[in-house]
């Protein structure tokens, strides 16, 4: 019988030093330094970094945050069940820079992806941020860095499935790991997380054909994604469906949600997809902006006037020093062009 | 000690019994659809949930008015799936499928259990062994 037992303290005691040897073995590996995230308490801003002050977080409501810097403004909701997104960014290098944020908001993983639109400012992070790395812990699911890896789903209206993918044998433009896996093709999505009710709503043919405008009913935020945006004419896009009318029903629909506190003032929070925080005055103001460009191009194309004597008229003049630009991704001249095509359509 | 004995006896049995009501959570196919009849439709898949106890695809059937109408069709689970060699991205949007399944019970239901599904690239799928062959010839 003591023999016995010696043998079995034996063997305990190899297994247990032989893991102790694996522990150490892979404590001796090259470390990855991990970014951490910075807090600047006036200003109640968290920074991906100390140097690079561009990608940062803002408190927008509660538990509802707006990451600016890394691509499209990213919409962020955290609580119990974990963190959930509303777009993904540019991805690549700010990726990184994004998660280390994530990591100061929450101690959880991002459990939710949510895309407004299939456009590269916002959704190429989606691969990256389905392995987001919580702060602590090992989320689970098997993605890269413990987030919560291939499972976690990333939701869309459907067309933008469809322009991120392609059928089996041709080359898709993006990677299959960052393609939405829940999609909808009817006019809302409904989502509870963090107990929460949240709504996606689908607008037809505004800045494309899959644009979705998303609405945290709780905390009375809504995140509008380029259906509205405070540092430009609106990115309207005919050769993917997008209108320069569907963009006003979009904004419309964005009013009929948001409730002033006061004064036309507070209230309901509109996070636009490029830009900084609004509220409802500030979507009508832009709804009335794009409504009279509109009215005046319609007028001059029933007038039979042409694109070029259109452009040559001047017609946003009055908008230009605000939204527009003659350099850059989108100018004015790229936006007239677009709003004229579009209300030519027969 | 017969008492003890009885008590952990009827836990036992108790624990079996809740454990086999989680395990047939899921739906009965026979209920649902009508197995004495098959169908076949052809599409585009425009959905593919790749998941557990069953999978479902929606194919968008062109009507004969023209009308697109998107058809249900429910299959066997990942965990089945994946011993098939089929992945969540074995199937994509936008794929052209013929698929054949049991229709549903309820009349003008556009829903299917699948039974095969073919592609004109090669792929084939059979629920069974038979199925399976028949779609590969």
């Amino acid at each position: 019988m003591m023999r016995y037992t010696l043998f079995l303290i034996g063997v305990t005691a190899l297994i247990s030093s032989s893991a102790f040897l694996a522990q150490g073995q892979r404590g001796a590996g090259p470390q990855t330094q991990i970014r951490t995230a910075v807090y600047d308490p006036q200003q109640k801003i968290y920074y991906a970094d100390a140097n690079d002050r561009t990608v940062r977080a803002l408190n927008v409501r509660d538990n509802v945050w707006m990451i600016v810097g890394a691509g499209a403004n990213i919409t962020v909701q955290t609580g119990e069940d974990g963190v959930l997104i509303v777009d993904s960014g540019n991805g690549g290098a700010s990726n990184e820079k994004v998660q280390a944020i994530l990591r100061a908001i929450s101690t959880k993983p991002v459990r939710y992806i949510l895309n407004t639109s299939f456009r590269s400012d916002h959704t190429s992070g989606n691969e990256g941020m389905r392995g987001a790395a919580p702060a602590g812990g090992r989320g689970g699911g098997g993605g890269g860095g413990g987030g919560g890896g291939r499972g976690t789903p990333i939701a869309a209206f459907e067309a933008v499935l469809g322009r991120m993918s392609a059928p089996t044998g041709r080359q898709a433009p993006t990677p299959v790991n960052a393609w939405p896996t829940e999609t909808y093709y009817t006019a809302f999505h409904d989502i509870y997380f963090n107990s929460e009710g949240i709504q996606m709503i689908h607008i037809d043919d505004a800045a494309t054909d899959g644009d979705s405008i998303v609405y945290f009913r709780r905390s009375d935020v809504i995140s509008a994604g380029d259906i509205f945006m405070t540092t430009t004419y609106p990115m309207i896009d005919t050769k993917t469906g997008g209108s320069i009318n569907g963009v006003i029903a979009g904004l419309n629909r964005i009013l009929d949600i948001c409730i002033p506190k006061e004064k036309q003032e507070g209230g309901t929070t509109v996070i636009p997809g490029h830009g900084r925080i609004s509220d409802e005055a500030d979507v009508l103001e832009y709804r009335d902006m794009i409504t009279i460009i509109r009215d005046r191009i319609r007028d001059a194309i029933r007038k039979g006037k042409t694109l070029q004597e259109i452009q040559a008229a001047g017609l946003t003049k009055d908008y230009d020093g605000r939204y527009g630009a003659t350099t850059g991704p989108w100018t004015t001249t790229m936006f007239v062009e677009a709003a004229y095509q579009s209300l030519s359509k027969k | 000690m017969k008492t003890k004995l009885a008590l952990l006896i009827g836990a036992a049995v108790a624990m079996a019994s809740v454990a086999s009501m989680v395990a047939y959570g899921h739906h009965s196919f026979a209920a649902t659809y009508d197995e004495s009849r098959t169908i076949e439709i052809q599409g585009k898949i425009v959905v593919f949930q790749f998941r557990n106890p069953h999978s479902f695809v929606t194919v968008e059937v062109a009507g004969k008015d023209g009308k697109k109408v998107r058809w249900g069709v429910e299959g066997p689970g990942s965990t089945q799936l994946a011993n098939s060699g089929i992945q969540n991205d074995t199937l994509r949007y936008g794929d052209e499928v013929v698929v054949t399944g049991n229709p549903s019970r309820t009349p003008d239901e556009p829903k299917l259990r699948m039974r095969t599904m073919k592609r004109p690239d090669g792929f084939s799928f059979g629920f069974t062994d038979a199925e399976r062959r028949a779609t590969e010839q």
